[in-house]
């Protein structure tokens, strides 16, 4: 009994400080924006905040530009799996194995992160540039003038141009949340592995992917909230532009609020976003345990 | 209200916490420094090591150290988008900077609404009206709404936009400076013929066409326009606005604006102008001070007004204060705005103005005269001449509109044409943001 | 012959992907040094002459050692807090069981997709009500806010991978909880726990938003609101912001790397996984 009062204590009391920053900068936020996104209100203090129930969430989803910016959303996440995910996994096989030089790949491989949205940003908007940029002068000493592309302001191609950077960008971040799982497999798992003739692609199939199953679980969630909230780079590349072409919800959300000064709309944006990322990590969970 | 009191319940562990915490901090008076000074807090946009930004950073630390008994906080954000963000979260907190920059319209319009704005008119009129007389009449327009009597802001920095234009390169071709937009456009038309390019647009930033279609509107259908425009009189899809797409749509399909415009931002934009294989750019008169005093094209360069497409209107032009002090009441005491107002009239001051021309030249809102020190600059001469000409001005189009979703909508819209869009395309587009309304 | 083959398609990735990462590096560096005209129309080309003036006004009109130095304490010690929050709050969610649990899972969960706009007025009038404006510590917390949801979320999950024989063994050696956390399995935790810190300090080193709306002081500024002093209305001096990143990225690098040894030592030693 006394054991069961200390075992509940311990909860308590280990719980207490990140739950407190949760419920204060998380929750509290959280709560205030499901309460805004049935009011209108202009944003000014003291100015009134007036009831208008589920208004704000049916002119959103009446809105041709909220399903476009979501629909830029999805490519996020197809280009997060398909491109992204295989891209860190195999960066993480690299850096973690015996080759040399691995502690200037690292380095490498992160530096995109280190170095900022800001600089990442001028850098590709200027490399993928038609007039100067340098992606459209190899594609022509190539010989390939037919691939050549306004890349960042033809509606379609835009997105994408940014999506692949933003891979570009967080492979090496991913790297290291794969490259933590790797180190934590015993080597003695791979020695035995080796001795029944299991390496190279074998042993990646049967060893190396089936023991990252916990990195894979939550490379997926961060994805797939990461996609949901994507703003910075977009932000920085392109301003959702060129006429709204390359919006994404988290874009649209901060218009609204910050420059147009309607807070319950964005506030409404903001709920779904949270609803739907909600969804799909409780639906990435369980497709996890299954394969348990 | 019954529902915020649900939410409140729901938060009461939030609150219990914050209270405690408020408990702990000091009780002291925040508006005076430990000398006794009443401290304002003054937010601006001038944080950069521009010539100008400069001056007025200076000036605010000479005025700290008068024996006046204030003093100012600066906080200055460089970036638009950062300087609003930081403006609007002070504001949906209740604590605003005592005085803020901003730049008019519905955007403030929305302050005003809320009562947060100090009515500057009486200080302006005391002793004869002597504050309000140091400024040029014509900027008072916008710093008035419509249903509020008083003016809301002192204006700081006004403008005007011009079209510049490359003088060799007009004499290579045998051609006068445009004056009239047919003018402009057989100009473009021979300069294309020549392998010139007659203008080369940065449309990655959106106001770039924006401001061309204000002076379209301004110089084919007057200032009138834009009044009847933000009261819906005149519709953004009417003939005559159509018209002003047109324009745009045909001067992109010639290949006019130049190339990939839509990749090319306005800092591209001015530097390619800088290296003299660009006939013309259109730009406000910071054009002057900010990229050509002291370059080397300095000499080939000429200003004329932006063609007009009436001559009714050649007068008319796109102009106005670009930056604007207001003062804010929420939650402020009669002393700190009696303070800001002291500091107004301090930074809005033509000796103040005397020294600024020293340092960067461009057209100001206030009255003052020239020092011997200010250096020589004919192409500003030049600007002046034609802004004493100028009979009516009126800022962003947009900026008069009732919804602050306009301004937006109509430069994306716009930017569409560079996309290929047609001019009705544009117009529809622009409807669809004027027919979803207000709304709230 | 096959195996050789194989390898050298490895070599080659490797070499491709770090030149791929790396030249960025160097393009920040030479523009650093070139003026504005130069960068806007040719960011590719090699400067005609060494513009160091770009740093002096790094230096001297953003203060940007004043600012790394206020990045670095924000960062570590949000980075410190984190981890040790993370700590204790994984442990819990790993080894007990209690109602609420998944409750309280799914509550952090929310901590990784709020979009950040949505916080920002709420945190920045809370800031107000504890006089946190202008004020380190409060700064502190929040970053610590943010990087605690994925901290928890990544020692959670490695934890759980940890064989319980270890718990039960420290048990009956007499541990106590305290004990079995942070002597016991902090040191098999140690590769996740540097990754997070990486993860951690990198956010807090390099955000913007909250650093710009809660602090006005300049001695207070954060790199990237230092940085802001380059991009004006009328005007952008790329050359600065070059210099700057690239006299902010030091630091980060040191650290980086620092921290990954201690991810690669997590691999020697062999942890115990099951």
């Amino acid at each position: 009994m006394k054991k069961k009062v200390y075992s509940k204590l311990t909860i308590i009391i280990f719980l207490a400080p990140a739950l407190i920053m949760l419920v204060a900068f998380i929750l509290y936020p959280v709560c205030n924006t499901i309460y805004l996104s049935f009011n209108e209100w202009k944003g000014i203090y003291g100015s009134p905040v007036t009831f208008v129930g589920l208004k704000n969430y049916i002119d959103v989803l009446k809105s041709d530009s909220f399903w476009q910016s979501m629909l830029n959303s999805v490519f996020f996440m197809i280009g997060g799996f398909c491109i992204l995910m295989p891209l860190s996994f195999g960066l993480a096989l690299l850096i973690t194995s015996k080759l040399r030089g691995t502690k200037f790949m690292k380095t490498a491989f992160f530096m995109p992160v280190m170095l900022s949205t800001t600089a990442v940003a001028l850098i590709w908007v200027y490399l993928l540039n038609p007039s100067f940029g340098a992606v459209n002068q190899i594609l022509n000493t190539a010989g390939l003038e037919g691939l050549a592309k306004d890349w960042l302001s033809t509606p379609g191609l835009n997105i994408w141009c940014v999506i692949l950077v933003n891979e570009w960008m967080y492979a090496g971040y991913n790297m290291l949340i794969f490259a933590a799982g790797l180190v934590s497999i015993p080597s003695d798992v791979y020695e035995a592995a080796k001795l029944d003739g299991c390496t190279g692609i074998k042993q990646l199939r049967y060893i190396s992917i089936p023991l990252s199953r916990e990195s894979f679980k939550i490379f997926s969630v961060l994805c797939v909230t990461g996609c949901l909230k994507a703003f910075d780079l977009v932000w920085a590349m392109t301003k959702g532009g060129p006429n709204h072409t390359s919006e994404v919800p988290a874009t649209l959300l901060y218009n609204e609020a910050f420059t147009f000064k309607y807070f319950g709309k964005s506030s409404s944006i903001g709920v779904l976003l949270l609803i739907l990322g909600i969804i799909l990590s409780v639906m990435l969970n369980n497709f996890f345990k299954k394969e348990d | 209200m019954k529902r915020k009191r649900i939410t409140a319940l729901g938060l009461a562990s939030v609150m219990l916490m914050s209270v405690t915490l408020s408990a702990c901090g000091s009780g002291a008076d925040e508006s005076r420094s430990s000398d006794g000074n009443i401290v304002i807090t003054v937010a601006s946009r001038y944080a950069t090591d521009v010539e100008d930004e400069k001056y007025y950073r200076q000036k605010v630390e000479e005025f700290n150290k008068m024996d006046n008994g204030i003093t100012v906080e600066m906080d200055n954000v460089a970036t638009e988008s950062d300087y609003l963000d930081k403006l609007r979260t002070a504001f949906a907190n209740g604590d605003t900077p005592n005085v803020f920059l901003e730049y008019g319209g519905s955007r403030t319009l929305d302050y005003l609404e809320a009562d947060a704005l100090v009515d500057l008119k009486p200080y302006l009129e005391e002793n004869d009206s002597e504050w309000y007389n140091t400024f040029y009449e014509s900027l008072w327009d916008q710093t008035q709404y419509d249903g509020y009597d008083g003016i809301y802001a002192v204006p700081f920095k006004s403008y005007m936009v011009l079209l510049f234009y490359n003088k060799d390169l007009f004499e290579q071709a045998g051609l006068e400076a445009p004056v009239t937009i047919d003018d402009m456009l057989d100009a473009c038309a021979k300069f294309k013929e020549m392998g010139i390019k007659p203008f080369q647009v940065g449309e990655k930033d959106n106001f770039r066409f924006g401001h061309f279609n204000n002076n379209l509107i301004i110089k084919t259908l007057g200032v009138d326009a834009v009044d009847e425009l933000a009261n819906r009189e005149l519709s953004y899809d009417s003939d005559e606005m159509i018209n002003t797409y047109k324009i745009i749509e045909e001067m992109v399909a010639n290949d006019y604006f130049g190339e990939n415009i839509l990749d090319t931002d306005q800092y591209q934009e001015s530097e390619m102008f800088l290296q003299g294989d660009v006939a013309m750019h259109w730009d406000g008169t910071w054009f002057i001070p900010n990229y050509l005093y002291g370059s080397d094209i300095y000499d080939s360069i000429g200003v004329v007004p932006f063609p007009y497409g009436d001559e009714k209107y050649a007068s008319q032009a796109q102009g106005g204060s670009s930056d604007m002090w207001y003062v804010s009441k929420l939650n402020k005491s009669d002393e700190e705005i009696e303070a800001s107002v002291e500091f107004l009239k301090y930074i809005t001051s033509p000796e103040y103005y005397t020294g600024l021309d020293e340092v960067a030249q461009t057209i100001y809102p206030v009255k003052y005269e020239k020092s011997d020190n200010a250096p020589e600059n004919p192409l500003l001469d030049e600007a002046l001449d034609i802004y004493e000409q100028v009979t009516d001005m009126r800022t962003d189009v947009q900026n008069y509109d009732p919804d602050s979703r306009m301004l937006d909508a109509v430069r994306s819209s716009l930017q569409g044409l560079a996309m290929g869009n047609s001019a009705e395309e544009c117009a529809e587009q622009i409807m669809e943001t004027v027919n979803a309304g207000g709304g709230e | 012959m096959r195996r050789k083959v194989k390898r050298i398609i490895v070599y080659v990735f490797a070499a491709f992907w770090t030149v791929m990462t790396i030249f960025p590096l160097l393009l920040t560096l030479m523009n650093s040094l070139k003026d504005n005209a130069e960068i806007t129309l040719g960011m590719l080309s090699f400067p005609t002459k060494l513009l160091w003036s770009n740093y002096l006004s790094a230096f001297s009109d953003a203060h940007i050692l004043q600012a790394i130095l206020n990045s670095l304490i924000f960062a570590v010690s949000s980075t410190v807090l984190t981890i040790f929050m993370g700590m204790l709050a994984a442990y819990i969610l790993s080894r007990k069981k209690f109602i609420g649990r998944n409750i309280i899972y799914t509550a952090f969960l929310i901590g990784v997709m709020v979009p950040i706009h949505c916080t920002i007025i709420p945190i920045s009038s809370m800031a107000t009500a504890v006089h946190g404006k202008n004020e380190s510590w409060f700064l502190i917390l929040v970053y610590t806010a943010f990087a605690l949801p994925q901290a928890i979320f990544l020692f959670t999950g490695y934890m759980d991978g940890v064989s319980k024989e270890l718990d039960d063994a420290a048990k009956i050696d007499g541990c106590g909880e305290g004990r079995l956390l942070f002597n016991v399995l902090m040191p098999v935790c140690v590769p996740i726990i540097s990754t997070e810190a990486i993860l951690a300090f990198v956010a807090g080193y390099g955000e913007l938003i909250f650093g710009m709306i809660l602090m006005s002081d300049q001695d207070k500024y954060t790199i990237a609101r230092a940085m802001l002093t380059f991009s004006g209305s009328y005007q952008i001096s790329y050359g600065p912001i070059f210099a700057c990143i690239i006299l902010a990225v030091i630091p980060m690098v040191v650290l980086y790397l620092l921290f990954h040894e201690k991810v690669q030592e997590g691999m020697l030693t062999g942890a115990i996984k099951g």
